[in-house]
């Protein structure tokens, strides 16, 4: 059978592989990335890096850790009274099961544990593995308690998800009330509390097709090019019938953040005439163009946005797919392109 | 004790390689032969075998890395046994999803039987290089150890939707990369 032979050829590849896919153990520091834009976007984002978020948060915004909090404990109270108002972070269990034969690769019929606010914001639980890179130590305080933002309803598919309530589509956090986690001081983390249960959760995407970069700058609280520390990048290339990182650096002036800032914010979201129409045409047009170009022009810049707030954004930007492409927007203006292409050697 | 003295003990013939052998890496091989077989009879005769057939090969081979290398014993042995009892308990055990999922890379045109396992390995060994990171990782954790959806995704701490994106991803990576150097298996 063609399956198997594939099965067990695969056994042979190469042990480097074998041994780089082991999991992340539980106390180690992980940069989860957070993948987010509109669900049509976010296939494409998928493909392409696309637009995502790492999470990290400043020391001064770290709520717990062994010595911190012995530190702030005897700044501002004793040792004895802290433990008072530690609470104890407690993971979600997902209780829906998938059917295992059914078709796994619709991303609508996967049940997870998850809290969607405002009718199309994703926030995905924060697994305690994870915990340590966003500087937690299993606790939280209730001074890390932000708004509360009312109690969740379960729903069935994402798009009975409402404006007025969280929504979620997992049972166990029917009825449990949400919050915003203070420490990161944007909208970005949420605190799930109830059922016996408290959990953290991030965002991760828009829901609905048509949010803008504007968007998710404003999750992140991102208000000005002042917000942003500096803009890390990797320049993926082919090589032969490898893709390779040909060069990397970080994009530290003032001017070029602030230029940055200026394109990413007023690029336009295009929206789909259908979930099931796919891109459209002119971006498919584009697509076959630039496949068939020569293989040094197929160049991804992949950008890491790192925030003074401690938050970390990333994008894929292509600079020779049409007049310069980011996923989920219309394409640059040739204007901003060649803006784009000087920030970042292209 | 580390692997070199493991090893040092199968050159010098000594059976206490194996007892180490298996404090070391009995439970990591049981995960393997138990994540294809689902059983624990058949996944402990498994690690069992892996021994034996560890015996065996050290000497004269010397392996650079005796985790993976056990690991790619325990997982051949375990392919076997699952193949000879498919008949009885096909809905087990992951492997039949995985054959399932990769039925798709693999063109309809059986005509040509003209790939050598040697070229389509060292393919393979290409293809999981031009991937990225963490798509290769789920790839390998999905078709090398064949963990479930489920378990890849919580570990790796992300969303199963985003495996199962990935894995989507991967296998129509690895079919076109298939088909572009006319393989067809």
């Amino acid at each position: 059978m063609k399956e198997n032979r594939l099965l067990y050829l695969i056994g042979d590849i190469d042990e480097r592989f074998v041994e780089a896919a082991e999991f992340p153990k539980k106390r180690s520091v992980i940069r989860p990335v957070l993948k987010y834009g509109s669900i049509a976007a976010c296939f494409c984002l998928l493909a392409a890096a696309g637009f995502g978020v790492h999470h990290s948060i400043n020391t001064h915004n770290v709520p717990i850790s062994p010595s911190t909090s012995e530190s702030q404990a005897t700044e501002n109270s004793t040792a004895s009274d802290v433990p008072k108002q530690q609470i104890l972070l407690s993971a979600f269990a997902s209780t829906i099961t998938k059917d295992p034969d059914s078709d796994a690769y619709g991303e609508d019929e996967l049940r997870h544990v998850d809290v969607i606010l405002h009718g199309n914001r994703l926030y995905d639980q924060i697994p305690e593995s994870e915990y340590a890179f966003y500087g937690i130590d299993g606790t939280l305080q209730e001074s890390d308690f932000g708004d509360s933002l009312g109690t969740i309803t379960e729903i069935g598919p994402y798009s009975e998800a409402v404006l007025s309530t969280p929504c979620s589509q997992e049972p166990t956090l029917a009825g449990c009330e949400v919050f915003y986690y203070k420490p990161v001081g944007c909208e970005a983390m949420i605190i799930v509390r109830g059922n016996e249960h408290c959990s953290l959760f991030r965002f991760m995407y828009f829901t609905e097709e048509g949010f803008s970069y504007a968007d998710e700058y404003e999750v992140f609280r991102v208000l000005s090019a002042d917000d942003i520390e500096r803009i890390d990048y990797e320049i993926r290339k082919p090589n032969g019938t490898l893709i390779i990182t040909a060069d990397e650096g970080s994009v530290t002036d003032a001017s070029n953040i602030q230029a940055f800032f200026d394109i990413t914010m007023n690029l336009n979201p295009y929206v789909q005439e259908s979930a099931l129409s796919g891109d459209p045409d002119w971006l498919n047009e584009a697509r076959e163009e630039y496949w068939q170009s020569d293989a040094e022009h197929h160049v991804d810049v992949e950008a890491s946005i790192v925030l003074k707030n401690g938050l970390t954004m990333a994008l894929t930007y292509q600079p020779n797919l049409g007049t310069g492409y980011i996923s989920g927007h219309y394409f640059l203006s040739e204007t901003d392109n060649a803006v784009m292409r000087d920030m970042f050697g292209q | 004790m580390d692997d070199k003295e493991i090893i040092e003990l199968y050159w010098n013939r000594s059976e206490q390689a194996i007892s180490e052998t298996a404090d070391k890496y009995g439970s990591y091989c049981y995960y393997i032969a138990h994540g294809i077989l689902q059983d624990a009879g058949e996944s402990e005769e498994c690690v069992n075998d892996t021994y034996f057939r560890a015996w065996n090969a050290i000497p004269p081979h010397r392996p650079n890395c005796l985790r993976t290398f056990l690991g790619k014993i325990t997982r051949n042995l375990s392919l076997n046994r699952y193949e000879k009892r498919t008949a009885e308990k096909r809905g087990s055990g992951q492997m039949h999803l995985c054959l399932d999922e990769l039925s798709e890379c693999i063109s309809d045109n059986i005509g040509e039987r003209v790939a050598e396992d040697l070229a389509i390995k060292e393919l393979l060994n290409r293809f999981l290089e031009t991937l990225p990171k963490e798509m290769r990782n789920v790839f390998v954790r999905r078709y090398w150890y064949m963990n479930s959806i489920q378990e890849i995704a919580e570990g790796y701490g992300i969303s199963e939707g985003k495996v199962t994106v990935l894995l989507f991803r991967a296998r129509r990576k690895l079919k076109d990369m298939l088909e572009k150097e006319g393989i067809y298996l």
